[in-house]
C-alpha cells in the first residue's frame, strides 16, 4: 500500500510539473525579474504539493487503519494548507 | 604598501564582527538578535560547539542594548574560491544539518551561503552565529532556500556538469541565477534532475511572472504540517548535495600532478626514502606548530608535517591532487587544510573596497613557523618566471622561523622540461645562486644531496 501511495505522489508531482510547463508556454517572457523569484515560486509550489500529499497520506492511513511509521502524531483532517499572497 | 585592514562586517544590520589582534569581537544589537543570543546559550549550541561544527562563543559584556560576543580566531580563514569541491559539499551539508536541527526548536537560518563557513583542517565550522533566527511556525518556506541554491548548489552543479571552476565564486558573491546556467545546458539535460527543478522550471516561472513589483509569496499551514514540509524541502536540497558528493567520490578527474608522488620517475626508491627521512628529521628537530606546504600536490609531505604534530595548510593549483589531499586528510582525520591556491598568483583581497575578504598572503603572513617548498621552486623559477631573490623574500615573509626547501638543479629532467629552450636565461642557475639568494634571509641548518642531483635544505630564518 505504501508503494501505491508513493506512486500516487509521483503521478501528482508529474501532473504539477506538466501544469507549470503548460502555464509557462502560454505567456510572454519579460526581461527583468527579481533574483530568486523563480526559485521561491518552485519552493512555494513544492511546499503546497508536499502539504497536500502529507494530508492525503494521513487520510489514506486513517482509511486503511494503518499506524503512522514514527511516534510523532500525523496531521489530522483539520489541517489546512492554503496559499495566499 | 601595507594592506588596508579588513572592514568590520556590515552586511547583517543586527551585528558586526571585527578583528582586534587575535581577538574576534562581535557587537550585537540585542533586540534584533534575541533568538540567536538565546540559541547560543542552549544545550544544542553547546553540543555543536563541542563537536567543532559551530564556532565557540563567549559573552563578553552588554551595554546600552548591545551585547559583545567573542570568538576564537580560526587559524587560517579560507574562502569558497579556494576550496576543493569536497570542501564545498562539506560546507553545504553542515549548513543543512544546522538548519534542520534548528527547526524543532522554532528556529531557522536566515541566510545560507558558503561565506558563513570556515574550515579547521577538513572540519567545516559554522561561524555566522547571527544567521540563526526565530521561525514563522506556520510557514513551510525557508527564505534562504533560493540563496542556498544560488550560492551552493548551482556553483557545484555548474562545476560538475559544465566544468565551470568553483574559483569563479570570487566574482559571484551571490552565486549563479538559474538563467546563468540555462543557455549552457543540453536539450535533455535541462529536463533531467537536478536541473529541471533548480534551473529550467524556476526560469520559466521567472519569465512568466508579470512585470512590476512583486508581492511576497506566502503559504500558511498548520505548524505541525509546516514543520514536516519544511523538513522535506531541506531533504530535497540535501539529496542534491548528496548526489554531487557521491559523484565526486566516484569521479576520476584527470590530473597533471595527482599521481606525481607515486609515479615520479625521476625519483628512485632510495631518493624518495632519503627525502622523506630528511623532511621528517627536519620537522622533528624544528617541531613547528603551523606548517604551510607550498606546491603540496596530493599531500605526502603535508601528512608528514601533520603526523609530527603540526597544523597544516596545503596550497596547490592542481584540483584533482588537492582533492586527493583533502579526501586523505578527511579519512585519516589529519589537521590539514588543502586549498587551491597559487603563491605566484595569490588570491587578491575581495569585496567592498577590497576590504571584506583579505588576500591570501595577508592571511598567511606571520602565521606559520615552518614552510615546506618541496619540488616546487623550479616551477616558480621557470614556469612563473619569478627571480630567486623574490622567491627567497616571499619564503621569508611566509615563515616566522623554519623552511624546508628542495633545490632542483638545471640537469634535472623536470628542470629541463620547464626550461623549454630558455637555457641562456636560466641554465646557469645552480646551487650557489640559490644559496646566495637565500643567504639574505636564512641560514642553512642542514643540507642533503640526493643521488638524483636534487638537494634538500633545512633553513632557519635570520
Amino acid at each position: 500500500m505504501v508503494h501505491k501511495a508513493r506512486r500516487t505522489a509521483l503521478a501528482a508531482f508529474a501532473l504539477f510539473e506538466l501544469v507549470v510547463l503548460l502555464a509557462a508556454l502560454t505567456k510572454p517572457a519579460y526581461g527583468y525579474v527579481d533574483p530568486g523569484s523563480g526559485l521561491l515560486a518552485i519552493q512555494v509550489g513544492g511546499s503546497m504539493l508536499a502539504g497536500g500529499l502529507f494530508i492525503l497520506r494521513s487520510k489514506i492511513r486513517k482509511l486503511l487503519r494503518m499506524k503512522p511509521p514514527e511516534a510523532t502524531p500525523e496531521p489530522e483532517n483539520n489541517l489546512s494548507s492554503k496559499a495566499g499572497e | 604598501m601595507a594592506a588596508s585592514p579588513p572592514l568590520a562586517t556590515f552586511r547583517d544590520p543586527s551585528g558586526s564582527l571585527r578583528f582586534e589582534g587575535d581577538r574576534v569581537v562581535r557587537q550585537v544589537l540585542a533586540d534584533q538578535a534575541v533568538a540567536a543570543l538565546a540559541f547560543l546559550r542552549s544545550p544544542l549550541a553547546q553540543e555543536w560547539t563541542e563537536q567543532g561544527k559551530l564556532i565557540e562563543t563567549g559573552f563578553a559584556g552588554s551595554e546600552a542594548g548591545e551585547v559583545t560576543l567573542e570568538h576564537p580566531r580560526v587559524f587560517f580563514p579560507s574562502y569558497p574560491w579556494e576550496w576543493t569541491p569536497s570542501a564545498w559539499v562539506a560546507a553545504a551539508e553542515l549548513t543543512l544539518d544546522l538548519c534542520e536541527s534548528l527547526l524543532d526548536r522554532g528556529l531557522i537560518l536566515k541566510d545560507a551561503t558558503p561565506l558563513n563557513v570556515l574550515f579547521r583542517g577538513t572540519q567545516p565550522v559554522f561561524v555566522d552565529v547571527l544567521s540563526i533566527e526565530g521561525r514563522d511556525q506556520a510557514s513551510p518556506l525557508w527564505l534562504a532556500y533560493a540563496q542556498f541554491v544560488r550560492t551552493f548548489l548551482l556553483p557545484l552543479l555548474a562545476f560538475q556538469a559544465l566544468g565551470w571552476p568553483l574559483s569563479a565564486s570570487m566574482q559571484r558573491r551571490d552565486g549563479y541565477e538559474p538563467g546563468d546556467l540555462a543557455p549552457y545546458l543540453g536539450r535533455w539535460q535541462r529536463w533531467r534532475t537536478p536541473f529541471r527543478s533548480l534551473v529550467t522550471m524556476p526560469l520559466m516561472l521567472e519569465k512568466n511572472a508579470p512585470p512590476g513589483p512583486r508581492k511576497t509569496a506566502q503559504i500558511r499551514q498548520d505548524p505541525q504540517l509546516a514543520l514536516k514540509v519544511l523538513s522535506r524541502n531541506l531533504s530535497g536540497l540535501r539529496e542534491h548535495v548528496r548526489k554531487v558528493g557521491e559523484s565526486l567520490r566516484s569521479g576520476q578527474g584527470s590530473s597533471r600532478w595527482g599521481d606525481y608522488a607515486l609515479t615520479a620517475g625521476h625519483y628512485s626508491r632510495e631518493d624518495r626514502d632519503r627525502k622523506v627521512a630528511f623532511v621528517r628529521e627536519s620537522l622533528k628537530a624544528a617541531h613547528p606548530t603551523h606548517v604551510l606546504d607550498l606546491g603540496a600536490n596530493s599531500g605526502e609531505y603535508s601528512r608528514l608535517a601533520a603526523e609530527s604534530g603540526a597544523n597544516v595548510v596545503a596550497w596547490d593549483t592542481d584540483l584533482p591532487a588537492t582533492e586527493q589531499n583533502w579526501k586523505t586528510a578527511q579519512e585519516r582525520r589529519l589537521p590539514i587544510l588543502p586549498l587551491l591556491a597559487n603563491p605566484a598568483r595569490p588570491t587578491p583581497a575581495v569585496g567592498w573596497r577590497n576590504r571584506e575578504s583579505p588576500s591570501l598572503l595577508d592571511r598567511a603572513r606571520g602565521r606559520f613557523d615552518c614552510v615546506l617548498m618541496l619540488g616546487f621552486l623550479h616551477h616558480l623559477l621557470l614556469a612563473e618566471q619569478i627571480p630567486l631573490d623574490e622567491i627567497a623574500a616571499l619564503l621569508r615573509e611566509l615563515t616566522t622561523r623554519w623552511a624546508v626547501v628542495e633545490w632542483v638543479p638545471a640537469s634535472d629532467p623536470r628542470f629541463k622540461d620547464l626550461l623549454r629552450g630558455r637555457d641562456a636565461l636560466y641554465g646557469h642557475l645552480n646551487e650557489t645562486a640559490f644559496l646566495r639568494a637565500m643567504d639574505r634571509h636564512f641560514a642553512v641548518a642542514a643540507r642533503e644531496a640526493l643521488p638524483n642531483g636534487r638537494v634538500l635544505f633545512w633553513l632557519q630564518a635570520r
